[in-house]
């Protein structure tokens, strides 16, 4: 009798010690939470680590917030033309007011660019539309990333040429285009475009293709084209080969398209040449039609810095529209006070191949605000 | 006759004195990267493409992900010594990109600190710091070919 009563007590000492134990430890852990919390707090707040990965966070999340929101960019320009033709009043010009909408969603990218020219004031009825100035979506697109040198546009998209494509007042030395774009080579198509980049050795290129509607009326929302428009173009950057120059870039195009609205087949060919050092420029570009209406055009733009954000430009403008042929010399300063800002002045020296046109002389000046 | 050559001492000095040594432009900023990016050195032409967003990935396929410091001398002479084109041009070149093409400039930030934090935090970054900014072993030095 005496070892179980023995062993009882044992027992009953060993529970209640080990109670003891695990209060004891219970009440240790609680006074560690309760006198270390403050301090580990204390010491992570100090620690510049841990305000490095705060920082981050904060960014991160900010980012995604600025990432979840619409971008919206534009551009203004007014310009003011003078000439010594009979009839032709000098005048002032509000070219543009355009807007940009773009996001980026995952993989994909969605662009829009809303133009309001010439004081766009138009009202309308039913089919009755009156007014002047016009408003156009210039072009729209959605882009899909499907491989890190790949991507695939839809909608209504610029055709990969120079000028096509590098057009905006804010970003070009001039404040007329040349004769030759958007008359010879079409300037846009509605469709689908296939965009491949890839580099061979010191030599990179990009490879655009695309098949959209021809350039009948209404193309943006229907055509009259059985086979499509289709093109392609090749660009070739060859900075990293001529270690001198910062860019050297030579683009050929080609479009293609079955019109019965433009008279049959419509073939044409554009090259391009971007050529720049530090301080000097060499922009070229020209275009011509296998078939149909034959017409054809180029233009030579070498320019320089004068000094910091001056720089001067000369352009020979050629355009043969197969009636007759226009030239055109312009001499011209475009000055940035600021990137977003951009004045220009020129002066052009115009002539018409065609018996009944008139020689003249021309100056423009134009300021351009990005914002 | 040692007065002339003294006078020409004195006036050899101070033009060596004055004149911003080579050196002293390439010291106005330091290059960095994360610490996993497959590169030690680059070359002026290759940062082009990387600030510039033609170069999207490295060797091992990380995505590249330049980041800039917003203003200050370290930037204008990255921009200036490296890229080839004054940090107003560059200004201009994304004004360019963003309206032809949608395509957004590099994050910038307006403190080196933050560009330092930034890279350590994000794999395949890139940028440049302030000379006199003490980087740590959080990220990468590069250099400049």
């Amino acid at each position: 009798m005496v070892a179980p009563m023995r062993t009882e007590r044992y027992l009953s000492w060993h529970w209640r010690s080990r109670q003891v134990t695990a209060l004891s430890l219970f009440f240790l852990m609680l006074a560690v939470i309760f006198f270390a919390a403050p301090h580990t707090a204390g010491a992570q707040a100090s620690d510049p680590e841990f305000q490095s990965k705060v920082l981050h966070s904060t960014i991160a999340e900010l980012e995604q917030r600025l990432d979840q929101m619409l971008n919206l960019n534009g551009y203004f320009d007014f310009e003011y033309f003078i000439d010594d033709k009979r009839n032709s009043p000098s005048h002032f010009r509000q070219h543009h007011v355009s807007l940009f909408l773009s996001k980026r969603i995952g993989r994909w990218r969605i662009f829009t660019e809303l133009e309001f020219e010439d004081g766009a004031d138009l009202s309308a009825s039913g089919s009755q539309a009156s007014g002047n100035g016009t408003i156009k979506m210039e072009h729209g697109w959605a882009e899909f990333a499907l491989r890190k040198r790949l991507d695939v546009r839809v909608g209504k998209i610029l055709l990969p040429q120079y000028w096509n494509v590098n057009h905006y007042p804010s970003s070009v030395l001039s404040t007329h285009r040349p004769l030759m774009v958007r008359k010879v080579f079409p300037a846009d198509t509605t469709g689908l475009m296939v965009q491949w980049r890839q580099t061979v050795g010191l030599m990179g290129s990009t490879v655009n293709l695309y098949v959209g509607n021809g350039q009948s009326p209404d193309s943006s929302r229907t055509d009259d084209n059985v086979n499509k428009a289709t093109g392609g173009n090749l660009r070739v950057h060859l900075d990293r080969v001529f270690s001198c120059l910062r860019k050297a870039d030579v683009g050929v195009g080609h479009y293609s398209e079955f019109s019965p609205s433009a008279g049959g087949t419509v073939d044409v060919t554009g090259v391009d040449l971007q050529l720049s050092t530090r301080r000097f420029e060499l922009l070229a570009e020209g275009a011509f039609t296998h078939s149909g209406n034959s017409r054809e055009g180029f233009y030579l733009q070498p320019s320089t810095v004068l000094s910091g954000e001056l720089r001067s430009f000369y352009r020979y403008d050629s355009y043969d529209s197969g009636i007759s042929r226009l030239t055109r010399h312009t001499v011209g300063l475009n000055y940035r006070p600021m990137p977003q800002v951009t004045v220009k002045l020129e002066g052009n020296h115009n002539r018409d191949s065609a018996l009944q046109a008139e020689e003249y002389l021309g100056l423009a000046t134009s300021v351009a605000l990005f914002f | 006759m040692a007065r002339l050559l003294s006078i020409a001492l004195l006036i050899t000095s101070c033009i060596w004195l004055l004149s911003p040594p080579a050196l002293a432009q390439e010291q106005e900023f330091i290059l960095i990267g994360h610490p996993d990016i497959p590169v030690t050195h680059l070359s002026p032409k290759t940062l082009n493409r990387i600030f510039t967003k033609q170069l999207t990935h490295w060797s091992d396929g990380t995505p590249v992900v330049p980041v800039e410091l917003s203003r200050g001398a370290a930037r204008e002479a990255f921009f200036d010594h490296v890229i080839g084109v004054s940090a107003n041009a560059a200004k201009t070149y994304w004004i360019n990109q963003l309206m032809t093409n949608g395509q957004r400039p590099p994050k910038s930030f307006s403190m080196s600190i933050l560009v330092i934090n930034f890279i350590y935090q994000t794999p395949g970054a890139i940028g440049f710091v302030a000379a006199d900014t003490e980087t740590g072993e959080r990220v990468r030095r590069i250099s400049v070919d």
